[in-house]
This record gives C-alpha cells, sequence and structure tokens, in this order.
C-alpha cells in the first residue's frame, strides 16, 4: 500500500493522540513538503523522531509502515 | 450506587419479577382449578345423587306395583280354575270351601293379605273372602264401613273395580296405617277371576273379582334393609362414591400443587443461576472495565499522565473508549514534555 499524508497521520494518531497532526503538519512545514509519499514520509519520521517523547511512537509507526 | 450495583439491581428486578407474577399465576390457576373442579364435583353429586335417587324410587315403584298385579292376577287364574274344577255354584259355597278359604285368604309375604270380593251393583264392592273376614263379610263399604271418612282412598280404588256393576280390574295406591311414623302407602290390585256366582241370600248373580295389597315402604324396606326409602339409600350410596371420587381428586390436586411448587422451585433456582451469571459477566465485562477506564481518567484528571489506559485490546465499544483515551493521554504526554523542553 502506498505512504500518503492521510495513512501516516492516521497511523501517528493512533499511536500519539490527536496532537499527531500538529505535529506531523509541523515538520512537513520544516521540510517544505506539500504532500507525501513512499519516498519522503521517512524524512517526516526523522524529523518527528528528534522529539523524545515522540519517538517511541514513532519508530512503532515506523515498523508498521515498513511492513506494509 | 455505582454503575455496577445498578445494572445488578436491574437484571434481579427484571429476571425475578416476571418470574414470581408466573409462578402466582401457575399457584392460582392450579388452586383456583381445584376450588372448581371440587365445587362442580360437590354440585354433580348433589344432583346425580336426587336423579338417581328418583329414578330408583321410580323403578322399584314399578316393580312392587307389577309384584301385587302379577300376584293378584295368578290367584284370579288359579281360583278361576278351582271354582270350575269344584262346580261351586253360589257365594255361600264359595264362602264355606275351605279351599277357596286357604287360596282367597292367604298371606304372602309374611304380611300381605290376598282376597275375594263380589260385586253387588254400581261402585258396590263386597269383600267376600278375607283374613278378617268376619268384620268386613258382605258389607258395604259406604254405609256399613264408612271408608269415604275413613279410607276415602281406598274406597276410590275398590269402588273402580265395580263401575257399572261389572267385574273390573282395578289398581292403586292408598294409606293403610303408619310405618316408622310415617303414613304407610299400599298398592293394591283388584283384578275379575271371570266367573259369577249365585248370592242366595240376595238372589243376584255376583260378578267375583280377587286381590291383594302390599304395604310399599315395608315391602322396599324389607329389600332394601333401611329405613329411609330405596331410592335415598342408592342416593346415598351414590353419594358415598362421590366422596370418595372427591378424596381422590384432592389427592391429585395436592399432588399437582407439590409437583407444580417443586417445579416452579427449580425454575426459580436455575433463573437465579442463569441472573448470577448475567450479574457476574455484567459486571466484569461492563461494569469493572468502566470502573477502571474511570479511575484512570480521575488520575489524567488530577495530573497523573503516565498511567497507560487499560482494555485497549478490546474489539467492544470499550475498547474503542480505551483506545481514544490512551489517544489523549499520549497527546498530553507529548504535549507536556515538549513544553518541557522549551
Amino acid at each position: 500500500m502506498p505512504v500518503d499524508y492521510d495513512l501516516l497521520l492516521e497511523e501517528l494518531k493512533k499511536e500519539a493522540g490527536p496532537l499527531a497532526k500538529i505535529f506531523l503538519d509541523k515538520a512537513m512545514d520544516a521540510l517544505e513538503l506539500k504532500d507525501l509519499n513512499d519516498t519522503n514520509y521517512k524524512d517526516v519520521l526523522g524529523i518527528l523522531k528528534m522529539n523524545p517523547t515522540l519517538r517511541k511512537y514513532v519508530e512503532v509507526v515506523e515498523k508498521r509502515l515498513n511492513g506494509l | 450506587m455505582n454503575i455496577a450495583t445498578k445494572m445488578l439491581v436491574i437484571i434481579i428486578v427484571g429476571s425475578l419479577v416476571p418470574v414470581g407474577i408466573f409462578a402466582a399465576s401457575i399457584s392460582g390457576m392450579v388452586f383456583g382449578l381445584e376450588a372448581e373442579s371440587l365445587k362442580a364435583l360437590d354440585q354433580f353429586g348433589k344432583d346425580a345423587g336426587e336423579k338417581v335417587g328418583n329414578t330408583a324410587e321410580k323403578y322399584l315403584e314399578r316393580s312392587g306395583e307389577e309384584t301385587v298385579l302379577r300376584i293378584a292376577t295368578e290367584n284370579a287364574i288359579y281360583l278361576r280354575t278351582l271354582i270350575k274344577a269344584k262346580n261351586i255354584t253360589t257365594i255361600q259355597d264359595l264362602v264355606n270351601d275351605p279351599d277357596i278359604q286357604k287360596v282367597g285368604s292367604h298371606v304372602w309375604y309374611g304380611k300381605e293379605y290376598v282376597w275375594i270380593g263380589g260385586v253387588y251393583g254400581d261402585k258396590d264392592f263386597r269383600t267376600l273372602v278375607h283374613p278378617l273376614s268376619e268384620k268386613i263379610y258382605k258389607k258395604h263399604l259406604v254405609k256399613d264401613l264408612h271408608w269415604n271418612e275413613s279410607h276415602p282412598d281406598l274406597l276410590n280404588i275398590l269402588q273402580s273395580s265395580a263401575i257399572g256393576g261389572i267385574a273390573t280390574q282395578s289398581c292403586g295406591y292408598y294409606v293403610w296405617g303408619e310405618v316408622y311414623g310415617k303414613p304407610a302407602k299400599k298398592y293394591l290390585c283388584n283384578i275379575p277371576i271371570g266367573v259369577e256366582l249365585l248370592d242366595k241370600e240376595t238372589g243376584q248373580m255376583v260378578p267375583l273379582l280377587t286381590g291383594t295389597g302390599a304395604y310399599f315402604d315395608s315391602y322396599f324396606k324389607d329389600i332394601t334393609a333401611s329405613q329411609v326409602l330405596p331410592g335415598e339409600s342408592v342416593a346415598g350410596e351414590m353419594q358415598s362414591y362421590i366422596e370418595e371420587t372427591k378424596k381422590d381428586l384432592e389427592d391429585s390436586f395436592s399432588q399437582a400443587v407439590f409437583m407444580t411448587n417443586v417445579y416452579l422451585a427449580i425454575a426459580i433456582v436455575v433463573i437465579a443461576a442463569i441472573v448470577g451469571v448475567a450479574a457476574y459477566m455484567v459486571i466484569n465485562l461492563i461494569s469493572k472495565p468502566l470502573d477502571d477506564l474511570a479511575k484512570v481518567a480521575e488520575k489524567i484528571g488530577s495530573g497523573d499522565i503516565s498511567s497507560e489506559i487499560p482494555h485497549r485490546e478490546r474489539e467492544d465499544e470499550i475498547g474503542v473508549l480505551a483506545r481514544n483515551m490512551e489517544g489523549m493521554r499520549r497527546s498530553l504526554e507529548i504535549a507536556s514534555e515538549t513544553l518541557k523542553e522549551i
């Protein structure tokens, strides 16, 4: 399944709750991304992992997406 | 009262109240049926006893009437043969003949008389041979014996056997004396012998009759060996059968009531067990998880956001609630930690 914004947001919300959208949007802004795909979503996850509290949840999402 | 207690109360009331109503209805139905059946049986006993008593009385009456008629008829046939065989031609010869005396005045059944009489005119029946012959021999029933005053019913029957001066069969009931302190009912039949003899004193030809009567009450009391009327004895026997049946019915109903109570008790125990299992399931599957969620929510509300929300693995509404609460807790945790870093 191809990764897109909605899928990543959904997976992040499952792990980190409603605040995930704020962090995802901020990370995309920081990378100046308009949309997400199979190649750039890992950069976004890398930015998100920089938050130590968020990291453990992002890693769970990352593993799940790798398994798709 | 917490939600578990409330749900428990709802389950118990919702289950046991209908069971109680059902049990009361069944018991009421059984008791009602018993009362109605016994009442109906009682009424049946009364009606049947009365009807059987009356019917038995009627048949015994007919039987008695037939007995009297047959004895009188057979006596008439025998006397006709005897009179002809002995070539008797006058009333005087008749009353003096020892064989005729023997036949015409014998007592049957220990107490019932047979007599021979003659027709001396319209409604003028006179007794010729009788156990009490001397007192009533050839006496006019009205002028001499005054039976129109003392025995009008008997007079009527005897006069009916001499209507128009002709010997005629006549049967009927009359009262003669008392039995057990009550007027004694008798039945008699006068039967034509079919012979006319000359009365040498009056010079007239006299058609002969023979008759007999039976004490109706005493005749049947000997049969039933009871002071009550035979029909009443039969009705009494029937009533005793009814009482036995009633007792059997009461026993059956007692058994039915007992079995009903046993089944109801079993039903209540089974329902109570089902209610217990249902209550256990409600408490463990719904109430307790909700209670756990409420406790964690209270902790989070008081600032402790480190406790994870339990029951997130469940696939039902509680699982959905728990997962969403956990998401919010994590968001709070991330926001809180992030704010601390800033």
